[in-house]
């Protein structure tokens, strides 16, 4: 289930590169349908500073932040290059290659390649003895949850992936603290060698442990 | 007391938690590219070029496709700030923390919060988000794609029709997936 912004008419979807987009955090991709536009155009109050003819406020009440009023940052990204933020440059340039790079690979060769990495990510953890978390069916191809074995205790294994295999595995939130671990294969790192490393690792580790 | 600190020279990890990862050379490459104006032709030009480039990503015609600067939860602060008036009603579905970020975003902006409540790493079906829509009648709709805190993606197929049957604005979070989300083990229901 891919990203189908036009096939869903979700009016808003927003996202970021540091996932499987394989850029850093610090940009977030949206985009937005006529109709959402429209709506938040009707929310527009330009900054007194940089009032001009051809822009005017619309008629519903205006949103409650500067820095996040979309009217402003659409007036920016358009023709109008209204001067609201200074677009962050380098992140633009990463935002760009993360996109050139996704389009350069097909959007549906590199779908394959995380379900081919989430596979092997979910059947290698299985393989190891380990219980998933969560429903196969709704299973996210890129992050994969795992229970942490009774008696192991899950901190210390993923400091030890950490110090002796280089090897980050995510911990949890809420009521899945302490009880699952999380496992990603995305963008750069949506790799079968990969994956299989940081089996390998996680393998050693629990062996040692037990 | 002065204290210096030496280059930054972090270790050679493998990123395989649920992110960030790391980085594909080539972006690291983009970014140590030079500043230009904020209007320069060049400048706007990349900017008009990153738009038609994440139309594509984001497999859409939308004019308005551009870049929030700012990690993901700036999209989404974005996207909620404009589209939530205060007092508006809002719908939203919760299982897991990211749709509980939803939730308190909503609550700061003053919205009239209503709530598809769900164990952690469920999915809302079709017809409880009809039922939900026909009952709150909310101005916006919000949801989370894939919710990496229960490594869960929501169906959303039929969703955005059904949002605009009952009048509601629809908002979607897809940080984990843009770019790559397929349920993992192929079930029917991946397109």
């Amino acid at each position: 289930m891919p990203v189908r912004t036009d096939e869903w008419e979700i009016d808003v979807i927003s996202a970021g590169l540091q996932k499987c987009m394989g850029g850093p955090p610090g940009s977030a991709p949206i985009t937005i349908s006529d109709r959402a536009a429209d709506f938040i155009f009707s929310r527009r109050k330009v900054e007194s500073g940089i009032r001009r003819d051809d822009i005017s406020d619309g008629p519903r009440p205006f949103i409650r932040s500067n820095y996040f009023d979309l009217s402003m940052v659409m007036d920016y990204w358009s023709e109008k290059r209204l001067n609201h933020h200074t677009e962050a440059t380098s992140m633009l340039y990463a935002a760009r290659e993360c996109a050139r790079l996704a389009l350069e690979e097909g959007l549906e060769k590199r779908f394959e390649r995380h379900v081919a990495a989430g596979k092997a990510m979910s059947e290698g953890l299985r393989a190891l003895g380990l219980t998933l978390y969560g429903q196969d069916a709704y299973r996210m191809s890129n992050v994969t949850g795992v229970y942490i074995p009774e008696g192991i205790d899950g901190e210390r294994v993923r400091a030890r992936m950490r110090d002796e295999y280089q090897i980050e595995i995510g911990t949890a939130f809420g009521p899945l603290v302490g009880k699952i671990w999380r496992l990603g294969a995305m963008g750069y790192n949506a790799e079968l060698h990969k994956v299989r490393l940081t089996l390998a690792a996680l393998k050693a580790v629990l062996d040692s442990e037990r | 007391m002065s204290s210096f600190f030496g280059e930054i020279n972090p270790p050679q990890r493998l990123l395989m938690g649920p992110g960030p990862i790391n980085v594909h050379p080539r972006v690291l490459r983009a970014m140590g590219a030079d500043m230009l104006g904020q209007f320069d032709p060049e400048m706007t030009d990349y900017m008009n070029q990153t738009m038609t480039l994440y139309r594509q990503v984001f497999m859409t015609q939308n004019r308005w496709t551009f870049l929030i600067d700012g990690s993901a939860r700036a999209g989404i602060e974005a996207a909620l700030t404009s589209l939530i008036e205060p007092g508006a009603k809002v719908l939203l579905i919760r299982s897991g923390r990211f749709g509980m970020l939803l939730g308190e975003i909503a609550e700061r902006l003053g919205a009239d919060i209503a709530t598809i409540d769900l164990e952690w790493g469920q999915v809302a079906t079709l017809s409880q988000i009809e039922a939900a829509l026909a009952e709150h009648r909310p101005a916006v709709f919000a949801a989370i794609h894939g919710d990496t805190s229960t490594t869960t993606a929501q169906p959303l197929e039929g969703v955005g029709a059904l949002c605009r049957k009952y009048g509601a604005l629809s908002y979607v979070d897809a940080t984990a997936t843009l770019g790559a989300c397929r349920y993992a083990q192929m079930s029917g229901r991946s397109t």
